[in-house]
């Protein structure tokens, strides 16, 4: 098992009241937080055995809320080394200490965003950026599991939206 | 400006000494349900909502820093307007 972290935004703010079935549905291992651009979401470190049913648990709880659903899934830029090791998936976190710190690799390693006490944050695209062009790692633009989850969600948003659930499971069946 | 509130979790504590150097950022404690309380930022977004119990208090803590980095550009983008 591993702890995947994620984000799945959500239809709308939650109330109060809201947030706190949430956090009874099982979702304390998420946090209901909001962008500058008004939206809403769900940052999430949820532990399972992939990615996909990390995202499949949460989306599961987020509709035992009655009015609330999520619209759109994917991943924060901002990453602990942790999370850029599991994103990586064939990288160590203490190989991308080693990489910060300089004591491997030919330096350069983007700096952290932000650093609280033991925290420190960096940004995923610059990890990413820099894992492929100085260490030529091989790394996707877009997580493949996260594409396939925001797909999947928002198929289903426009299914119910035009009640064409029943067809579009039955589509997905055969198609 | 940050409140005086301190959550049961050092983790937590330490991310909110991060974020009070962040002047666009106010923690407000309240203790209603599940909730400590919340970051709330400048330009009006959805608030942090930080729970009294969360699952694992270490990524609770990383879950706020990382929001916070989203809202670096806040205050600036106020200025601007």
């Amino acid at each position: 098992m591993s702890t995947w972290d994620f984000r799945v935004t959500l239809n709308r703010a939650p109330t109060d009241q809201e947030a706190d079935l949430l956090y009874e549905a099982g979702l304390d291992d998420c946090a209901v937080a909001g962008g500058p651009d008004g939206s809403t979401f769900l940052m999430c470190d949820r532990e399972s055995g992939s990615l996909l049913e990390a995202i499949m648990s949460v989306l599961v709880q987020i509709r035992s809320v009655d009015g609330l659903w999520a619209i759109g899934v994917d991943h924060d830029d901002a990453v602990t080394l942790g999370d850029a090791a599991r994103r990586h998936g064939k990288r160590t976190q203490a190989s991308l200490r080693q990489l910060a710190n300089g004591q491997r690799g030919p330096g350069g390693f983007p700096p952290p965003l932000v650093e609280a006490d033991n925290i420190s944050v960096y940004s995923w695209g610059e990890i990413s950026t820099w894992l492929r062009t100085a260490m030529g790692d091989d790394i996707p633009e877009v997580n493949r599991d996260i594409a396939l989850a925001d797909a999947a969600v928002k198929l289903a948003c426009r299914a119910r939206a035009t009640h064409r659930e029943d067809q579009v499971r039955r589509l997905l069946e055969v198609a | 400006m940050v409140g005086r509130g301190r959550h049961q979790y050092n983790e937590i504590n330490a991310a909110f000494r991060r974020l009070r150097e962040i002047p666009t950022l106010t923690v407000v404690e309240s203790h209603n349900g599940h909730r400590w309380g919340w970051v709330r930022c400048i330009c009006g977004a959805t608030p942090f909502k930080v729970w009294s119990t969360p699952r694992n208090a270490g990524n609770h803590a990383k879950a706020v820093v990382t929001w916070a980095t989203g809202h670096a550009r806040c205050g600036k983008s106020e200025e601007e307007s």
